[in-house]
């Protein structure tokens, strides 16, 4: 046959070298139509059967590169510890043990040595000591704003943080700074030296980039606290030059610290078991040495990504599996169609004499080919798919990869489709050529496939029986449960196509009976087509198990969004450095003065108190405003703000360089007189307590000069007990009135004493007894005080006890009435009055407390420095919101949104697998349509004989078309009808047992269905069908002509 | 190429005629629980080279005929000679050989004889493939096959789009492709207009002329039948020979009896008595005298089981 393939009309010309693969060419062009439909399902069966590893390996990638970039360096990092002498080099070569050189544990290209003492130092012109720590930091100085000054480059030269600067400890640009605890020698002495304490000066202000960046690696540099009982304040590190270190007396031990960050983006999942392999040596390494020490917590938390691993690639496999099994069952019914159509053929083959094994790989040679041309095709779609939602869910930048699981799963696609192939082939390769001419119904296998379907219906029940049994246990949930809708659906569907021909048959008489023959028509059609049975039970399947994919992903993603609103609290979250001077309460209330979308929020925890849960302290007239409530929580937002925030007095408040208090003794008791003295609060600062002079007898002023110039607000007045005296103090005195020096000029302050509500009883310290009357001269005050407690009177400009709401597992059930007490880091105390209890709280979920941050700072002096400060964001918040807020002078150190969380959720290992099931199930849905208009075209040749008969004896056109729509309809609508209650009720029933997440939560689960999403895609796959049954219909009805009567007669 | 030297070639390569003989030859249907009787009872022989044409109306068995003869169907009873062979005693793995290379046939409707979607030349090909490779490099090549039967133009033309005649007269040709000694065709000419028919019938008669293959051909219509020469009647499943009445065949049975044809009866009536004459080769049949009827006589030359 030289040269007649490319003689051939319309066909495709192949070398002659290939006869066979050149006939076979041939004939795949001659049924062009359903050669590409199988080619499709065939690819889709590769593809979902590549899907699940590929997907598994992309969605691994991420799901480590996600929880190694969300841990905290301290966890994910190297740290390695040892004592060295400073006063040498103060290297890492200085170490005990050789250090790993940085690169040479995978994913630790980056090693920071730092050299630190925490020490204590006296600023000049300070009236006190601090706490720090003097540190040098490999290359700190391109981590840190230099605010003024600079970088320290020698001996001796220091930079200290804004923060200390304008903390009223006394330090200025140019202060000296002695340090106690590292010493210099000097020339001098018997010994020819002698040592003295390290100096050094101040040359530079800085201020952190981001003090949370893993450079830090989480050391407490920055955590600058007033010093509890006789300790003084902690402020932040003071910066030095390496070269300090070595000017210090031999020796001088110190710690040196060698960060290794690590470089989550060079780890790649291939990587996970040499990187395990690695950290455990250098555990294993540095675990016998004397004093260096190699901290990581990275062990662990590759065992929790390997764990949500073993998760993810257990439910990607069941729902490729799923959609896999329902693509071979769609190839299945397309391939015994196609045979079908090819009966004629294999049956000329075998009318030739071909022997057995030639009639096969005749009769399959066609199938195979196009199996063997969707391999490729397959893999490709799977990576294309994967590669798409990689892009859209996964994280940036995560590879897609083939893997050798990939190829296997690929290739056992291929090997199924091929088996399919042979199977549904079976019947046309060994049917005898008469009966195959003849085509004898096959009475047996009808009655076998009945017996099959009640196998599977007992199997998919059996299966549900033990899920359903296993997953009440108790157990969490396991992503095995994905199997559950789909056994199902499938129960479902095969039992109910299986009464289809009862109803069927019941409509024969009364469509027999009425005038509508179409609609007979149609009935009787769908009663002797068994196949289209089948189709329909496969349509159900698909439907049922994509409405349970889309109610399911429509309810985690309902989940997902709540549960990032409430743990992220608020749509935008920017978190902010604390200084006195950029006070996050005044800022929000600067950019926002309505008060509509910014919101100061405090995030601490206490140091004592019933409360053991963390406190957040919010602006509560902003709250109902910016924060993300609950939805049913037992107290609205509306009626916890008005709770937590009561109408307080105006503070008093103070802008001259005096204050004085009018005074008179009542009476006073043995002892000591006390001393007057003015609790004042500069700004934002800490409270200062300025004594003016020992209580006289009588009427009489008292003045002190106070740091009021740029406003104070006046907190209290103090009788203050002698420091030598420690009996009980007792009294009267009645406060007529306050003054202040502005200009130069004594001027009344409106301290509205004689007003009810503004002044309460402000003891200090120990335990003291207050009497508080009004006068109409002023305020009298009887006072007992004893164990060193100081008496006084405070404005009242914060309500006492503190407002507070909490939840159930935030507060010691088992304190009594004096743990109801907030304390802070210098144990003092503040009482609460809880206003209820709620099970959620925003942020800080079911283990918090919510007070408001002005009264709490008010009263627990610490609070403002221990405190991590925020700023809550409404969605209504402004584009440029955070811009306002950096400009206002917060010192913005990194932002979060509710989306990013979101996301991040929705990027753990369970959301990705049922992000899959979705993929998966709406292909399965749109497959099993359109093999359902495949078997219309494939069938389409016999039947348009049928119709073209009934047309020549006188059925009108229109009611043939009406049958013809109304048979599709009847097996489309029966799939539709099966599916998507079932998919519901799957829903339902499945969720609670599918993992929705890799970690667990207080947020609760909501497992109710999305009417309107579901709704929604019920009415597009009902579109969809009716589209198909109508096209399906108009195509029949289109090859019915006459002529066809010919054909069939030839 | 000439026609006659094509031709010629091509006959060089194709398998001689064949004989067929069938004896006895019945086949019973059986459809939901009733028997149907399609062939009953036929002897039949057909010489190498012989162009049979077995004629009778629809329904009559004739097609079930051809396929016992082209072993698609295992006879009921009787014995069916291909040649030497008898086929009734093949495995469907010689039926399959027998098919692939000694008998040709083109089936009812010519979609039935060919793949719609290749060339004459891939059909010719595609029949040429159930042969032994020793014997593939004998057969004609598809275009000298072709040539041979005045197709040369079809060769590169896909069946599907060629005419109802071309694709018949393709179909005959495609099974001679694998050089058969017999051809069988059934209604190798039904719903074909009459010179596409006629020039069917020229090609059968030039297979049995110029390549000597034995053709039995199933007809309906009567001209086609005379054309080809010899014609077997076939009616309610039973053959009559026209051109055969004084050689006809009985079996003899199991217990020794021999049920003999209807149109013998008037020389051996029932209840007459007759004479056996041995034979070398059998036993003659002979009225005898005391009955003072006339001498028939009917012999068996047919071995007995």
């Amino acid at each position: 046959m030289t040269g007649s393939a490319g003689r051939a009309e319309g066909v495709v010309a192949l070398p002659s070298a290939f006869p066979r693969l050149a006939l076979i060419a041939r004939g795949l062009w001659w049924r062009r139509g359903s050669a590409l439909t199988l080619l499709a399902v065939a690819t889709v069966t590769v593809a979902a059967s590549a899907l699940g590893p590929v997907y598994a390996h992309a969605a691994s990638e991420s799901t480590l590169r996600d929880r190694l970039t969300s841990t905290p360096v301290t966890q994910t990092g190297l740290m390695l510890t040892d004592v060295v002498d400073a006063s040498q080099s103060g290297a890492a070569s200085d170490l005990s043990v050789d250090p790993p050189a940085p690169g040479a544990v995978l994913g630790y290209p980056t090693r920071i040595a730092a050299l630190g003492a925490q020490v204590t130092v006296h600023a000049s012109g300070a009236d006190a000591p601090q706490d720090t720590t003097v540190l040098w930091r490999d290359g700190y100085c391109l981590h840190v704003v230099v605010v003024r000054g600079r970088c320290p480059t020698a001996p001796g030269e220091a930079m200290a943080s804004a923060r200390t600067l304008s903390g009223g400890y006394g330090w200025r640009l140019g202060s000296v700074l002695q340090v106690f605890g590292l010493t210099v020698d000097v020339p001098g002495g018997a010994q020819g030296s002698t040592q003295q304490g390290l100096q050094l000066k101040v040359v530079g202000e800085y201020r952190p980039v981001d003090a949370h960046e893993p450079y830090w690696f989480g050391h407490p540099y920055f955590e600058a606290h007033q010093g509890s009982g006789d300790h003084p304040d902690t402020v932040d590190a003071v910066l030095v030059d390496p070269a300090t270190f070595r000017t210090l007396s031999v020796p001088s031990p110190m710690n040196l610290t060698l960060d290794y960050p690590l470089d989550a983006t060079r780890i790649r999942l291939a990587d996970e078991d040499r990187l395990w392999a690695q950290v455990l040596a250098a555990n294993k390494k540095y675990s016998g040495a004397a004093t260096a020490q190699l901290h990581t917590d990275m062990p662990q938390v590759l065992a929790a990504a390997d764990h949500e691993r073993t998760l993810l690639q257990v439910s990607t496999v069941l729902v490729a599996a799923q959609l896999a099994l329902l693509a071979w069952l769609v190839l299945f019914q397309v391939v015994t169609d196609a045979a079908e159509a090819r009966g004629n053929e294999v049956a000329l083959a075998k009318l030739r004499g071909f022997r057995p094994w030639s009639t096969v790989a005749f009769g399959l040679g066609q199938p195979v080919a196009v199996l063997a041309a969707a391999l490729p095709l397959g893999l490709l779609g799977a990576w294309l798919v994967v590669g798409v939602m990689a892009h859209v869910v996964l994280v940036a930048g995560t590879p897609v990869a083939l893997s050798w699981g990939a190829l296997a799963g690929a290739l056992a696609g291929f090997t199924g489709a091929v088996v399919g192939a042979a199977l549904a082939a079976r019947k046309v390769l060994t049917r005898p050529v008469l009966e195959q001419w003849r085509r004898v119904p096959d009475v047996h296998h009808a009655a076998a496939s009945v017996l099959v379907d009640l196998l599977v219906v007992g199997a998919a029940v059996g299966g549900l029986a033990l899920l359903r049994r296993s997953g009440s246990s108790g157990a969490a949930p396991r992503p095995v449960s994905l199997l559950g809708p789909g056994l199902l659906v499938l129960a479902v569907a095969l039992l109910g196509v299986r009464l289809l021909p009862y109803f069927g048959r019941a409509a024969l008489g009364p469509t027999r009976a009425s005038r509508r023959i179409g609609s007979f028509l149609a009935v009787r059609q769908v009663l002797r087509r068994p196949a289209g049975l089948r189709l329909s039970a496969l349509l159900a399947v698909a439907v049922g198990l994509a409405t349970f994919a889309v109610d399911g992903e429509a309810v985690a993603a309902a989940n997902r969004d709540t549960r990032a609103r409430l743990e992220v609290g608020a749509a935008t979250v920017v978190a902010a450095q604390y200084d006195q001077n950029h006070d996050p309460v005044t800022i929000a209330r600067a950019v926002d003065p309505q008060g509509r979308w910014a919101m100061a929020v405090a995030r601490w925890n206490g140091s004592g108190g019933a409360v053991t849960g963390q406190v957040l302290g919010v602006d509560t007239s902003r709250l109902a405003a910016v924060a993300q409530w609950p939805a049913g929580a037992a107290v609205s937002v509306g009626a916890a703000a008005d709770a937590l925030g009561p109408t307080v007095p105006s503070p008093v408040l103070l802008t001259g360089t005096a204050v004085r208090v009018h005074l008179t003794t009542l009476s006073r008791g043995p002892g000591p007189p006390p001393n007057v003295a003015f609790r004042l609060r500069p700004g934002n600062q800490r409270e200062v307590l300025p004594r003016s002079g020992p209580l006289q007898a009588g009427a009489a002023t008292y003045s002190v000069p106070v740091p009021c110039a740029a406003g104070c607000t006046l907190v209290g007045l103090v009788l203050d007990r002698p420091i030598d005296f420690s009996a009980q103090m007792r009294g009267s005195v009645l406060v007529t009135g306050f003054e202040e020096l502005f200009a130069g000029t004594w001027r009344p302050v409106d301290a509205r004493l004689s007003r009810p509500g503004q002044w309460r009883e402000g003891g200090y310290g120990g335990q003291s007894t207050d009497a508080l009357t009004l006068a109409p001269q002023g305020l009298r005050d009887d006072y007992s005080s004893t164990f060193g407690a100081s008496p006084g009177i405070a404005h009242i400009d914060s309500p006492v006890p503190l407002p507070l709401l909490a939840t159930g597992q935030a507060v010691r059930p088992d304190a009594g009435p004096d743990a109801a007490v907030l304390v802070d880091g210098s144990q003092q105390a503040a009482p609460y009055r809880q206003i209820g209890t709620v099970d959620l709280l925003p942020a800080v979920l079911d283990d918090g407390a919510l007070v408001d941050v002005r009264f709490v700072a008010a009263q627990l002096p610490d609070f403002a420095q221990e405190a991590d400060w925020q700023v809550w964001l409404s969605p209504q918040a402004p584009a440029d919101a955070v811009a306002r807020l950096k400009d206002a002078g917060l010192l913005v150190q990194s932002v979060q949104t509710e989306q990013q969380r979101a996301a991040g959720l929705g990027r753990q290992g369970p959301a990705l697998a049922l992000l899959l099931l979705v993929v998966c199930a709406v292909a399965g849905a749109l497959l099993a349509a359109g093999a359902t208009a495949l078997a219309v075209a494939v069938s389409g040749r016999r039947r348009a004989f049928e119709l073209a008969a009934l047309a020549a004896v006188g059925v009108r056109r229109r009611s043939l078309l009406r049958s013809c729509f109304g048979e599709q309809l009847i097996l489309l609508g029966t799939g539709f009808t099966l599916g998507v209650p079932t998919g519901v009720v799957a829903a339902r029933l499945a969720l609670p047992e599918i993992p929705e997440y890799s970690d667990t939560t207080a947020v609760p689960l909501d497992y109710a269905p999305h009417v309107l999403v579901v709704g929604a895609f019920a009415l597009a796959v009902a579109a969809l069908l009716l589209g198909t049954a109508l096209v399906g219909g108009r195509v029949l009805m289109r090859s019915a002509v006459p002529t066809r009567l010919r054909e069939a007669a030839q | 190429m000439s026609a006659t030297s094509a031709s010629g070639r091509a006959s060089n390569r194709l398998e001689t005629g064949l004989s067929v003989r069938c004896q006895g030859l019945r086949h019973v249907y059986h459809l939901e629980g009733e028997e149907v009787v399609a062939v009953d009872d036929v002897d039949l022989t057909v010489s190498a080279g012989e162009s049979v044409a077995v004629l009778g109306p629809s329904g009559s068995g004739k097609s079930t005929l051809l396929t016992l003869l082209a072993g698609l169907l295992r006879p009921t009873a009787g014995q069916l000679y291909v040649g030497a062979e008898d086929t009734t005693r093949m495995s469907e793995r010689e039926l399959l050989r027998m098919r692939s290379q000694r008998v040709g046939v083109v089936v009812q409707g010519p979609s039935r004889n060919l793949l719609p979607y290749g060339t004459a030349e891939d059909n010719i090909v595609f029949a040429q493939r159930a042969v032994r490779r020793t014997r593939r490099a004998d057969l004609p090549r598809p275009g000298e096959l072709l040539d041979a039967l005045g197709m040369a133009d079809l060769s590169g033309r896909v069946v599907g789009r060629l005419s109802g005649g071309e694709a018949q007269r393709l179909a005959v040709a495609v099974a001679l492709a694998a050089g058969p000694g017999l051809l069988l065709a059934d209604e190798p000419t039904s719903q074909l207009d009459r010179p596409n028919r006629d020039r069917v019938v020229e090609l059968l008669r030039t297979l049995t002329r110029q390549f000597g293959t034995t053709l039995v051909a199933v007809t309906h219509d009567a001209d086609v039948a005379q054309a080809l020469g010899r014609i077997v009647t076939i009616v309610a499943g039973r053959a009559h020979d026209r051109d055969q009445h004084r050689e006809q065949f009985v079996t003899v049975r199991p217990d020794g009896s021999v049920r003999l044809p209807a149109d013998v009866l008037d020389a051996l009536p029932p209840g007459s008595t007759a004479r056996l004459v041995r034979k070398p080769d059998g036993v003659e049949l002979v009225r005898h005298e005391n009955v003072g009827e006339p001498g028939a006589s009917a012999a068996d030359d047919e071995e007995t089981p």
